[in-house]
């Protein structure tokens, strides 16, 4: 965005085209204003075996890919009722549909105009968070409680942090943790908006994080580990992602989401529960990732949840690598199948036996 | 990050109980920088949190409620949201006009008493101005404002 903005007005007559003050290639500047993205043949061969080769559903996943998702929100219940805010936003004319079972997880119907859902005043005084429904899952998956000592390890901008504090009701205590300074600003900006009073902040890198906390002792009873990722998922609404993606690039995410995921692992209490998710499809990013834990931690287990949209099993080959059969617990959620974006989410839990930490796995 | 003492904590809910009426302050407070009070809850003791703030850069704690002024402590848009079940004093009804133009980030002509002043429209809690007499200055951060 900053890119597009900054082409737009610099020496634009000259065709010079510059971008923190270095000039950009012409090549690069057509990629850049683009807006619309052919994927790439290995990319759709990827998906199409995703999808078992089903000529429909393959043909179904990538005309959503050119579609925009559907609006929702998610009521911050710290501030307002989901009942309350509902009679609000329909005293606007706003129509909302509220998702089964979870009240506080609203869809807008109606169309509003662009921006319309960010400047409403419900959404500056804090009573609900602009937030994906796929998104959302994790949390819904973990189902973190009052009690419970949480930590989110790449958080930012924090739509899963503050509906972890609404569901923990400011009790409890979460770390929330982030790398980068502006999207610790993004998600203090959010937490403050949202009335969150039960968290910390901390700004490191991962790995660090996980050394720094066991230095001290540290243990959680949840964990969630919502990796950087290739973002397949949210192809609708980053389409640019087609043009930054190949298969090198999952390979290095992969090996780093596996050590992310290890290190961080081992600040789970034993009984505690850990999240791993994506919004990606790659099994290098998600499955193998799986795998890479269990096969390193003998004390690990998938646990089974359900979700309240439609999603499929994980998956237990791939390519050369075959996974273990409890991998088929975890959920894929593409895109075609809610009108959403895309996820994977998998439940881990570690074993209450002897109290001892796993293993550091990958080095 | 500066954890106050239960004496300090005392001196700030006896100042918030004479400008707004709240009686209650169930958090841990603590101080950053020269003015900023926040409200934290979570569940880690003093002792835990003085060791996280050993070995972790910590950007942030709870909530930033108020600013502790020379004149006063003015709350924030949130930390007026987190205390609207306590406050009974300096509350200013404001017509439908006033409250859209205070979330506009605009200052209010409204007279009254040299105070900090919480702004109400029908049960909706938005924000504290400090009145000067004649106007209420808007407070609300530029980011937070209607445009």
């Amino acid at each position: 965005m900053l890119i597009h903005q900054t082409l737009t007005t610099d020496f634009k007559f000259l065709n010079i085209f510059t971008y923190n003050n270095k000039i950009l290639k012409p090549t690069i500047i057509k990629n850049i204003m683009r807006t619309n993205y052919e994927p790439k043949p290995a990319f759709v061969e990827r998906i199409s075996k995703l999808l078992d080769n089903d000529k429909e559903d393959i043909k179904k996943f990538f005309e959503t890919a050119k579609t925009k998702p559907r609006k929702s929100i998610r009521v911050n219940t710290l501030k307002i009722t989901p009942e309350e805010l509902k009679q609000k936003l329909e005293a606007k004319g706003w129509k909302l549909e509220q998702i089964k079972d979870h009240p506080e997880i609203m869809i807008i119907k109606s169309n509003l105009l662009p921006g319309e859902i960010g400047k409403a005043k419900e959404h500056l005084l804090g009573y609900y968070y602009v937030q994906e429904i796929t998104s959302m899952m994790p949390m819904v998956a973990l189902q973190p409680t009052n009690q419970d000592i949480l930590l989110d390890c790449c958080a930012a901008p924090g739509s899963k942090t503050t509906q972890a504090a609404a569901l923990m009701n400011n009790k409890g205590a979460i770390l929330a943790n982030d790398l980068n300074i502006g999207r610790i600003r993004i998600l203090s900006a959010n937490l403050e908006r949202q009335d969150v009073t039960n968290t910390i902040i901390t700004r490191h890198d991962a790995i660090a994080l996980a050394a720094k906390l066991r230095k001290l002792g540290l243990q959680f009873d949840k964990v969630l580990v919502d990796a950087p990722c290739s973002g397949e998922g949210n192809l609708r609404v980053s389409p640019r992602t087609l043009l930054e993606w190949s298969e090198g690039l999952l390979k290095s995410l992969s090996k780093k989401q596996k050590r992310i995921a290890s290190e961080i692992l081992t600040l789970l209490k034993p009984g505690g529960e850990m999240i791993y998710s994506t919004c990606t499809h790659a099994p290098e990013e998600n499955e193998e990732v799986v795998q890479h834990l269990l096969d390193n931690n003998p004390d690990l287990e998938i646990q089974e949840f359900s979700l309240p949209i439609k999603s499929r099993p994980g998956i237990t080959k791939w390519k050369d690598k075959t996974f273990h059969q409890s991998l088929t617990k975890c959920h894929r959620i593409y895109h075609h199948d809610n009108d959403m974006e895309g996820f994977f989410i998998c439940k881990l839990k570690r074993r209450d036996t002897e109290g001892k930490l796993g293993s550091l796995a990958t080095k | 990050m500066k954890i106050l003492l239960s004496s300090q904590k005392k001196k700030i809910l006896k100042q918030l109980n004479e400008q707004f009426g709240i009686t209650t302050l169930p958090y841990l407070v603590l101080r950053f920088g020269k003015e900023k009070l926040r409200a934290y809850s979570g569940s880690f003791s003093i002792e835990e949190l003085n060791k996280l703030d050993s070995e972790l850069r910590i950007e942030n704690m709870g909530l930033y409620f108020a600013k502790q002024q020379v004149d006063g402590i003015r709350l924030t848009l949130d930390g007026v949201q987190l205390f609207k079940e306590q406050i009974t004093k300096n509350i200013l009804n404001l017509n439908q006009k006033q409250a859209d133009d205070w979330l506009k980030g605009q200052d209010l002509s409204i007279e009254s008493d040299r105070a900090f002043k919480i702004l109400k429209y029908n049960n909706e809690f938005l924000g504290c101005g400090k009145s000067t007499g004649e106007r209420i200055t808007n407070s609300i951060a530029k980011e937070r404002r209607i445009k």
